[in-house]
């Protein structure tokens, strides 16, 4: 198991974060308006947040039954964000405004785009998706 | 045609949220485009405005190597609206043209100096490899930053790696909302 890079007083990303008061402060707001709250329902936040860690339930997604059309729509964004902006056309905005109004797309995409960064950044510093040291 | 409508932003009535566009307008670095999109949601505004002045325009790393890293993500992502832009402030600090010209190849380059090329080493990882970011590359980093230079180097990083994969996805252009300046806009854009 590596170690963490960098050891907060409690290991994990938030202990790194508060040695940036102020800007652990706007995460924390981040984390409180649009992470964890919003006008996008948490659980498909999760599912995106989920496909982005690489959850391997939900790699093939397109191939089960287990999701509906909006969650189907909102994990080909969240491809297309993490890996493949190209895949973005016409066809996926079509299914994206079919099931979302235009505010729940700013603030699902602005979840996903955030919550990308952050799992990279962690990912530097030997934490996982989760903030936790990876196993 | 942006993918999603821009906020007609000269109807917002909270002075918070006609500050973020206004400072837009005046400074760039972000152009008033992405914030227009951004304001369908005030928390949202407010969440990225704030992470933004928090981690590139103040904090404690130096600013013109934010705007470095800034760069090299947009040429790394290829996210041209993003990589259209300047910080006036990294300009003054004399960050110039030529300096954006070779981010891509910043390693055999001897435009830039050790430090600066640590903390593209590191943006590099945080793009491409970030579970590769190894012992070596660290105490690199150690060796011309202090952890909370570090520290705030990735968040600002991940932070705009992020926003620049989402923002291709939108197709949103320059001089599209509040056209009042060139500020913050890259020479060719400035001049198109």
């Amino acid at each position: 198991m590596p170690e963490p890079r960098i050891i907060g007083p409690d290991g994990p990303a938030d202990a790194l974060r508060a040695r940036l008061p102020e800007l652990y402060g706007a995460y924390a707001e981040t984390r409180a308006t649009v992470l964890e709250d919003g006008i996008v329902d948490r659980a498909l936040k999760d599912l995106c947040a989920r496909y982005l860690a690489e959850d391997e339930e939900l790699m093939d997604f397109e191939g089960s039954d287990c999701f509906d059309e909006r969650e189907r729509a909102a994990l080909r964004w969240t491809h297309a964000i993490a890996w493949s902006t190209d895949d973005a056309d016409d066809e996926l905005w079509d299914q994206l405004h079919a099931h979302f109004e235009e505010a729940e797309l700013v603030e699902l995409g602005y979840f996903v785009a955030f919550t990308l960064g952050q799992q990279h950044w962690m990912a530097t510093l030997g934490l996982g998706p989760d903030g936790r040291p990876r196993s | 045609m942006p993918r999603i409508s821009y906020y007609p932003v000269e109807t917002l009535q909270d002075p918070e949220m006609r500050g973020y566009l206004e400072h837009a307008a005046r400074y760039g670095t972000p152009r008033p485009e992405s914030q227009a999109v951004r304001a369908h949601v005030p928390a949202v505004l407010r969440s990225f405005s704030r992470n933004w002045q928090l981690s590139f325009r103040e904090g404690v790393m130096d600013h013109a190597i934010k705007e470095l890293c800034r760069l090299y993500v947009s040429k790394s992502v290829e996210c041209d609206y993003c990589g259209q832009q300047r910080s006036v402030p990294a300009r003054e600090q004399g960050v110039g043209e030529p300096d954006v010209d070779e981010l891509l190849e910043f390693e055999s380059s001897d435009r830039y100096d050790e430090r600066q090329k640590a903390a593209l080493a590191y943006a590099s990882a945080l793009v491409w490899a970030p579970h590769e970011a190894n012992d070596a590359l660290w105490a690199r980093l150690r060796s011309h930053f202090s952890d909370d230079q570090i520290l705030e180097l990735g968040y600002f990083v991940g932070l705009t790696f992020g926003q620049q994969r989402w923002i291709p996805t939108l197709d949103i252009g320059h001089r599209e909302v509040l056209d009042r300046t060139r500020a913050g806009l890259a020479p060719d854009a400035a001049h198109a």
